[in-house]
């Protein structure tokens, strides 16, 4: 199966690897955000690597997503994964919607262990359309509804 | 080495620690690297970079004896993962370190696991350092049950895709 891989550049990157052995055997793509200091970005067991512009404020990220948007359509279609896999943070929002609903791909969300009581912003997005959702915490099964899986901690 | 990195992506930087690691570093005996990000204290003693190449940064990673970092999901995993004794100083939600309270959440989550200290109060930084280095850890930390039932979970469910 084809699996993409998608994640801001920073801690949420480490933790979508830190989980992406549950792929093994399959073929991985990642898409993270464009920004310098991850141009060299190399794992053995990711295939290719996709960037996506990012902004350096607020407002021109949420514009930057959309214009990010139109890559992630090339991408897929290109691609075309069977599983679209995340840990956040928001670059999955856009990723998660235009992979579901224009291209059929399944949604796997993982929910990041930085959030204990509360969803995150981008766990509330995503939630309504996963098609599996897991949170890192047992803390966290409250925040969410029946779908939430949770089946011990991450750390 | 002493690795030093503070995360916080390009909206938040972290003074409080980037400052007292640079205070510390000329008493120790272990060069000190520290990754800023944007942070905007000027370290005169320790050698510092904003952000780190990621293959450079993971080469660093996975050749200190002692890593130093925020409570951030990454800087934690990766601790663990090359099983590298960690001091966590969360972000101060209440110092505008960071927009809510999260890390010092985190930092409760983590005290009491094997080869991770947490300060709160950067005053006792340097005895946690010290500490941590007179320290023998063993080579492996144990991970996670979590990851293992995680992946039969992904694996199940991609029986049905």
């Amino acid at each position: 199966m084809k699996i993409g891989m998608i994640s801001s550049e920073g801690g949420h990157l480490i933790e979508a690897l830190n989980v992406i052995d549950a792929f093994r055997g399959h073929s991985v793509f990642s898409i993270t955000y464009d920004v310098p200091h991850i141009k060299d970005f190399e794992d053995k067991r990711i295939e290719r690597s996709y960037f996506v512009g990012m902004g350096k404020t607020r407002f021109r990220l949420f514009f930057r997503l959309l214009l990010g948007s139109f890559k992630f359509i090339l991408v897929f279609a290109s691609e075309k994964p069977d599983i679209l896999f995340s840990t956040g943070s928001e670059i999955a929002i856009p990723a998660f919607y235009i992979g579901k609903y224009l291209f059929g791909a399944k949604l796997v969300f993982i929910e990041t262990i930085a959030k204990f009581y509360e969803p995150s912003n981008t766990g509330k997005w995503i939630y309504p359309i996963a098609d599996l959702f897991i949170v890192p915490w047992e803390s966290l099964l409250r925040a969410y509804g029946g779908k939430a899986k949770h089946v011990g901690d991450l750390i | 080495m002493i690795f030093v990195t503070v995360g916080g992506g390009p909206f938040y930087g972290f003074n409080r620690l980037v400052e007292a690691v640079d205070r510390i570093a000329p008493g120790l005996e272990e060069e000190v690297i520290i990754q800023k990000g944007c942070s905007t204290y000027k370290p005169m003693h320790a050698r510092c970079y904003d952000y780190l190449p990621y293959r450079t940064f993971i080469d660093y990673y996975k050749s200190a004896r002692l890593v130093i970092g925020h409570a951030g999901a990454g800087t934690t995993l990766l601790s663990r993962l090359f099983n590298k004794p960690f001091i966590v100083v969360p972000r101060s939600g209440r110092l505008n370190e960071i927009f809510d309270e999260h890390q010092m959440q985190m930092g409760e989550k983590l005290s009491g696991i094997e080869g991770i200290r947490v300060v709160y109060d950067i005053a006792g930084l340097e005895s946690a350092i010290r500490e941590s280095l007179d320290t023998v850890y063993p080579k492996k930390f144990p991970r996670s049950k979590g990851i293992e039932a995680m992946d039969v979970l992904i694996k199940d469910f991609m029986k049905n895709v």
